[in-house]
């Protein structure tokens, strides 16, 4: 099982960009890298070499959906678990998500103690499949 | 009931037997068959004379030798009375239908039989109904002898028609005037009915539908499943529809389906089942269920993003983890704190949208000079936007100017607007503000040089949450919903606003203020609240302060202006001054009466067409209480319409007085021939007492409890006006009948109105009152 190390994080909002870095590197041991927008996103993630992408939906400009989008139609990116994370989660927009191929959805606000856990479980899953 | 048409038929024979006979009366060879015959005309005269319908036998010219007692009992008429006359004459009136009477007619002159229905009148004058046949009667030469006319009497049938007739149209008015859509079908699915609000629901004439299959109205797959649907239930009786009511799908005129809400109940009729269906379309609130999911989606989001920040900053502080990174300790503390701020902006944001919305909010709102709260809004923005370089510079100013604003609530709008300016300012940019006279309104304008607003947006800018970039608001701590209120608050202060921009080239919001004039001050009774300019003016006179101030409010909310006077004097000589639209008096004032007041105001020419509205008020729970402590005045002006006394008097009765026992009346007037005359009028109704003097008036009053006082104004101890407390302090307090004197004949009672207003009144009464009297 290859081993999670590097996970790009795509959020607008500067607050929350900034609690997640304290809850993944600190607290999670992993390597972040912070993106504002999708666009960023798409251009970072492969210098980067993420292993996993923690996706926010709403944001300006390309939202989250529409990232993955982009994100699976590239072949250097297609296999790239993503998790989206957002405030919206209205049974039948979480289907929406998951139908899209996302490893999960992890709702706002969420417990920056037990973040790093989640996902790491997650990936675990992931490969175990 | 016994006349059906065989009746008459037998009796046809009978007495065809009986006019025979009649004719035979000289015929007779023997004696034995003299007796037989008499024998058989009695027994034939018992059936007629008994026979319920009416019996007419006439000669040939049509007029009346004979007739029974049934005639006389349905008519009125004996044999005596009728006898040589044509009966037409005799029964019928000027509502009998002509043209039966011309058809009648003309049978008879052609010798013809004839059945008719026709309005009679009975001897006393009272109209009814009949069915009559008519036969001529042919001797054995086949000369005309005379005819017979068998009436039956059918005004019961008649009235039965009229009351079903009556009915059926209410029946139907009721079906045309409900909004729901009301169909009915038989037990194939034809539809029998279709209502008004069916028509325009689904877009067909009635014509259309009746008579053709239910499930044209319904959209596949729908409409093949209705027909097995309904034999389903038939065979099986278990419904999924009826008596349960669904939403389903229906299919207008049009093409075009929508929602409708659809129950349908059974009925049996003439042993077949029938199916009534209401229809409702719920289009509409199908709508405003959706918008209202989507805004609670979106608040309910972004309230969670502030959320997501504290809790995740807070969460990591708590554990202790940054315990060794004092500096990311603070930006997370920091973080938690700015959130906490912005989430309480939010929620505060909501909840005044919210109460806006509900009415709850209280604006105090006062003249006052606009410049101070304008330089006052701009140091506040001043601490904020100097951190980004955004300079704020005030281009224009009006000094004279005052408005009639609440002061909270204006700063609250310049910080929105104001802000808004500096967080789409480039760095280092500048925002002008002017404030600038167009008479009557005065424009405050913030102009910016940022992005401006896309076109796209400009229909949506004080939309709810509408962020046209979202990232820079948020970035800011917007909350979205500054706009919006800024908006709403402009315009419940009788604002305007608005804004010009085109994208690349900034923004310009304005807010236009109506100019007030500042309130006089000399008047000492005065409100300190605005004047609204061309409102028309009240006087308040009223010595509760509280009271006062109260009323005050309360027109000036409902755009009237108004001034306060507390005492008689003051209010007298405010009047003296200054134009009134209208009073508002209260009667027990602490100087003189308001009784004096008002002969005052009615003795002067000036003021003798004032309305006046006497209001007696106080405070129940903090909240203003209007009360009639006397009933209704009615205003009778002289020389008296007996008409219009007998209906004030029935009026003024309650009605459990009339039904137990005669209602007293008192009628003070000192004219005696006066009194006679009324009292004769209304001796039906009431029991009437006479006082000539106020002194005697008095005495009655503490003697007799009395419904109603009829009250003179012109008494030779005084005017009836003086009467009036007193009959307030009564319990119950009678109602009162003014009988206006000669010369306030003058004025029509409208104009006057002396208007005491009944037990409990609302303030929209109150104020609708007031309308009705200044237009």
């Amino acid at each position: 099982m290859p081993q999670l190390e590097r996970i790009l994080c795509v959020e607008d909002e500067a607050d929350i960009q900034a609690v997640i870095q304290v809850a993944l590197e600190m607290v999670g041991g992993f390597q972040v890298k912070l993106c504002a927008t999708g666009q960023a996103a798409l251009d970072a993630v492969v210098g980067f070499g993420a292993d996993l992408i923690l996706l926010d939906v709403m944001m300006p400009g390309m939202d989250g959906p529409s990232t993955l989008r982009a994100l699976r139609a590239r072949p250097d990116t297609a296999a790239i678990p993503v998790i989206f994370m957002t405030a919206r989660v209205q049974p039948a927009e979480v289907a929406g998500f998951m139908a899209l191929g996302a490893l999960a959805v992890i709702a706002k606000p969420f417990d920056p103690m037990t973040l790093a856990r989640e996902i790491e479980a997650l990936w675990q899953q992931h490969h175990a499949i | 009931m016994i006349d059906s048409l065989l009746l008459p038929l037998c009796f046809l024979l009978l007495l065809a037997l009986l006019a025979a006979l009649w004719r035979c009366r000289n015929l007779s060879d023997s004696a034995r068959s003299n007796r037989a015959a008499a024998q058989s005309l009695k027994r034939l005269s018992l059936v007629a004379s008994r026979t319920t319908n009416g019996v007419v036998i006439t000669d040939a010219e049509g007029r009346v030798e004979w007739v029974n007692d049934g005639f006389t009992r349905i008519t009125g008429y004996g044999l005596e009375e009728v006898r040589g006359r044509k009966p037409g004459s005799v029964l019928q009136g000027a509502q009998t239908d002509p043209a039966t009477v011309a058809r009648l007619g003309a049978a008879l002159r052609r010798a013809e039989s004839c059945e008719a229905e026709l309005l009679n009148f009975k001897r006393n004058g009272q109209p009814y109904w009949i069915q009559v046949s008519v036969d001529p009667m042919w001797d054995e030469q086949g000369r005309l002898q005379g005819f017979m006319g068998i009436e039956t009497d059918i005004s019961a049938r008649k009235a039965a028609e009229a009351k079903l007739g009556a009915s059926v149209q209410h029946s139907q008015a009721v079906l045309d005037n409900v909004i729901d859509g009301i169909i009915t079908i038989d037990g194939r699915g034809v539809v029998a009915s279709f209502n008004r609000a069916a028509e325009s629901i689904f877009g067909y004439p009635a014509s259309a539908v009746i008579g053709r299959n239910v499930n044209m109205l319904m959209p596949e797959p729908y409409r093949s499943e209705h027909d097995n649907y309904l034999h389903n239930y038939q065979h099986s009786g278990m419904a999924r529809v009826i008596g349960i009511g669904r939403e389903v799908t229906g299919l207008r005129q049009d093409g075009g389906t929508f929602q409708m809400e659809l129950s349908v109940t059974e009925i049996t009729r003439d042993e077949q089942p029938f199916y009534i269906g209401l229809v409702r379309d719920i289009t509409e609130r199908k709508r405003l269920e959706q918008m209202k999911r989507e805004f609670i989606a979106t608040v309910s989001h972004e309230l969670r993003t502030p959320l997501t920040s504290i809790r995740g900053a807070l969460g990591l502080v708590a554990s202790g983890t940054l315990a060794a990174a004092p500096e990311q300790l603070a930006q997370l503390i920091g973080i938690a704190h700015k959130n906490s701020e912005r989430l309480t902006h939010l929620i505060n944001d909501l909840l005044d949208m919210e109460k806006m919305a509900a009415g709850g909010m209280r604006f105090d709102m006062r003249v006052q000079p606009l410049m101070p709260l304008i330089d006052q809004s701009l140091e506040a923005i001043r601490s904020y936007g100097e951190p980004c370089g955004v300079s704020f510079h005030l281009i224009a100013r009006a000094d004279d100017v005052a408005v009639c604003v609440d002061a909270q609530r204006l700063l609250q709008v310049m910080a929105n607007l104001l802000s808004n300016a500096a967080k789409f300012s480039p760095a280092g940019g500048e925002v002008e503000i002017s404030v600038i006279r167009h008479d009557p309104w005065v424009r405050v304008a913030v102009r910016d040089h940022g992005g401006g607003i896309p076109a796209s947006f400009h229909d949506q800018i004080f939309n709810k949450f509408c962020q046209a970039d979202a990232s820079d608001t948020r970035q800011s701590g917007g909350t979205g919903l500054g706009l919006a209120i800024s908006k709403e608050l402009v315009e419940r202060m009788q604002g305007r606003i608005g804004f010009e921009s085109r994208e690349g080239d900034g923004a310009m919001f304005h807010v236009d203020l109506s100019l007030a004039r500042a309130a006089d001050s000399t008047a000492a009774v005065m409100s300190p609240s605005c004047e609204i300019v061309g409102a028309p003016r009240l006087l308040v006179v009223e010595d509760n302060r509280e009271v006062s101030d109260l009323l005050v409010l309360m027109l000036q909310r409902a755009g009237f202006n108004a001034d306060a006077a507390y005492d008689g004097t003051t209010a007298l000589a405010l009047i003296a001054e200054r134009s009134y639209a209208a009073i508002t008096l209260d009667l027990l004032l602490p100087d003189r009466s308001g009784v004096s007041i008002i002969q005052q105001l009615r003795g002067d020419p000036a003021t003798a067409q004032l309305p006046i509205i006497v209001l007696s008020a106080h405070l129940d729970g903090g909240r203003l209480a209007l009360n009639g402590e006397l009933n209704a005045i009615d205003w009778l002006e002289k020389p008296i319409d007996e008409a219009r006394l007998l209906a004030s008097v029935r009026n003024a009765i309650p009605r459990t007085a009339l039904r137990d026992e005669q209602a007293r009346v008192l009628h003070v007037e000192d004219d005696v021939d006066l009194h006679r005359i009324v009292a004769a009028i209304s001796r039906d109704i009431a029991q009437f007492d006479h006082a000539s003097t106020l002194a005697e008036a008095r005495d009655c009053l503490q003697r007799v409890r009395y419904e109603v006082v009829m009250l003179d104004l012109d008494l030779p101890d005084g005017s009836g006006w003086e009467l009036v407390p007193q009959l307030h302090a009564l319990d119950p307090a009678p109602k009162v009948i003014i009988l206006s004197a000669s010369e306030t004949s003058a004025l029509k009672a409208e104009s006057v109105v002396a208007a005491l207003v009944k037990s409990r009144l609302s303030n929209e009464a109150l104020l609708a009152t007031l309308r009705r009297l200044i237009q």
